[in-house]
Formats: C-alpha cells, sequence, structure tokens
C-alpha cells in the first residue's frame, strides 16, 4: 500500500495495549483516533471492559461535545448487554445505571463522572465519541 | 428514574435507524443516533450508527461523498483475538476507487469531499462492528455521478 493515494485515511490497530497493573479490565486503546487527522475536528475511541472497574473518578466538564457508547461484544446480538454502568450526572451528581445497549449525549459544559463499571457478567465495548481534535478534561471547582 | 434530571442525555434505545428489515441476516443494529432522537439535545450536531456485520455481503451504498467529514470503522467485538478484525472487508475510496483491504480494526477517516464505497464484506469468521459517524444532524450524501 506504500504507493497508495488514500492509505493516509485508513488507521489499523495493530496491536491491543496491556492493561495497567492496577487495572486488569481495561485493553486501552484499543484505536483512537489521530489527533488533527486530515482536518477533522472529531475523534472515536474504543475500549473492551471485561471486569469491573472505575474507568474516570472526577467529575469534570469539556469545551465539547461527547457521547459515550456502550455496546454489547457480542455483535450478533448487539442487545445482550451483560453489564451494569453507572455514570453520575450534573453537578448534584446524579446517579444513573446503564444496562442495556445505550448511548450517553454529554453536551459541551455538563458534569459527568465517575464512571463505574460496576458488574461485568459479559464483557462489552466502550466507544468514546468527542467533537474535538484534542481530550481535555476540565475538572469541576468545588 | 421518572424525576431525574439528566435523564434525557441516556439514549435507552438508540436505534434510529429503525427496525431492521426481518428477512435481512447479514447485519443487526446496534445503535445509532440521528436528529430525532436527539430533538431533545438540539445543541449536539452528530450522527452515528453501530451495526453488527453477521455474513458477507455488499453494503447497499454505492459510491458518494459528504459535505462533512466523516469516519468509518470496523471494530472486533471481541477483544479475545483483537486486533483481528474477525473478516475481511474491501472499500473502495477516492474517485480512482483505489481498493484497500481491511482485516483488523480500523478507523477510516473521510475528509468532506472524498469519494467512497462500495464496501465489500468478503468474509465473516466471528461478526464485528462496523459504522459510521459524522457531524450533521442528518446524514446525507452526493451520490457519484460518472461523467
Amino acid at each position: 500500500m506504500a504507493e497508495s493515494k488514500y492509505g493516509k485515511y485508513i488507521l489499523r490497530a495493530t496491536g491491543v495495549e496491556k492493561p495497567r497493573p492496577d487495572v486488569s479490565a481495561v485493553l486501552s486503546p484499543v484505536l483512537e483516533g489521530i489527533e488533527d487527522w486530515a482536518g477533522i475536528q472529531h475523534r472515536i475511541n474504543w475500549k473492551y471492559i471485561s471486569q469491573p472497574v472505575v474507568v474516570v473518578e472526577e467529575p469534570h466538564t469539556h469545551d465539547y461535545d461527547e457521547f459515550l457508547v456502550f455496546l454489547a461484544s457480542d455483535a450478533s446480538n448487539a442487545q445482550d448487554f451483560g453489564a451494569e454502568v453507572e455514570l453520575s450526572l450534573g453537578e448534584e451528581g446524579e446517579k444513573y445505571i446503564i444496562n442495556t445497549t445505550s448511548v450517553v449525549c454529554i453536551p459541551k459544559g455538563l458534569i459527568h463522572c465517575p464512571l463505574n463499571f460496576r458488574k461485568i457478567s459479559k464483557p462489552i465495548l466502550f466507544c468514546n465519541v468527542y467533537v474535538a481534535p484534542e481530550y481535555v478534561r476540565k475538572p469541576v471547582s468545588k | 428514574m421518572a424525576e431525574l434530571k439528566y435523564e434525557k442525555y441516556i439514549l435507552r434505545e438508540p436505534r434510529g435507524m429503525g427496525a431492521v428489515p426481518p428477512r435481512r441476516t447479514t447485519q443487526v443494529q446496534a445503535a445509532s443516533i440521528n436528529e430525532k432522537l436527539l430533538s431533545e439535545i438540539p445543541e449536539v450536531n452528530c450522527n452515528f450508527n453501530f451495526m453488527g456485520v453477521l455474513e458477507p455481503h455488499l453494503l447497499g451504498d454505492p459510491p458518494h461523498k459528504h459535505d462533512y467529514d466523516e469516519f468509518l470503522f470496523f471494530i472486533a467485538a471481541d477483544s479475545e483475538n483483537a486486533p483481528d478484525l474477525g473478516g475481511e472487508v474491501e472499500i473502495a475510496l477516492g474517485e480512482e476507487w483505489e481498493k484497500h483491504v481491511i482485516n483488523t480494526s480500523a478507523i477510516v477517516c473521510l475528509p468532506r469531499g472524498v469519494q467512497h464505497c462500495p464496501i465489500y464484506v468478503k468474509r465473516v469468521d466471528k461478526p464485528f462492528y462496523f459504522g459510521h459517524i459524522m457531524l450533521a444532524s442528518t446524514y446525507s450524501s452526493s451520490a457519484f455521478s460518472p461523467e
């Protein structure tokens, strides 16, 4: 493909990173779009979650819109979601339980997290779509 | 949950494409977002679709391009053999129909105006996810015209 014109537009996964020593649950990131890729201003990133884990503790906001997508790891039975995820939203820290294939839309400025994958009876895919070239968290001032 | 303030941000039946026809056995809808599903969150401008690919087939879309940037993605659903996709796909890029083979998890970036498709799913060993994400409230395309 060395001489191809459009090969630069394809990002191929070359391996799966070993989990952090303290987290056996997340293979991270499986694949993440490139910063400022051909001028595109949104990015996508995937993880496999196979054990309970809190992926983000601190409530925060972004200056851009974000989507969290929770998918079953069996693509032939995409609604067979075998996990329970707890996500806090808003300055009140309202807790929401996600236990079906779902999408969460986080408009810019909406406080979110912690994000706690509480029960994992079947591994899931977690996909994060963010409408910005760089992922930046703004901590919530207390 | 009835009185929770932010429930509208959680789309628990994110199937904006409507039901997949029952006779269609080559793919299954997983999650998709469109303008209607985001009607309570009008400030967000994005549409996407994730579907499970079950069997070899030629995807329905003819060559086309968009006025918006788009990503296509092919993702192994199961981490066991990742990054192996669990299948093989050919995608044509550009007006030349330059052929690219995808057999690992991959993201294809399509800046606005770059023609793409057809997409031919040649082999499926294990169902995988395929989809698109576009920064526009609805999916629209300009069809390829041969002149």
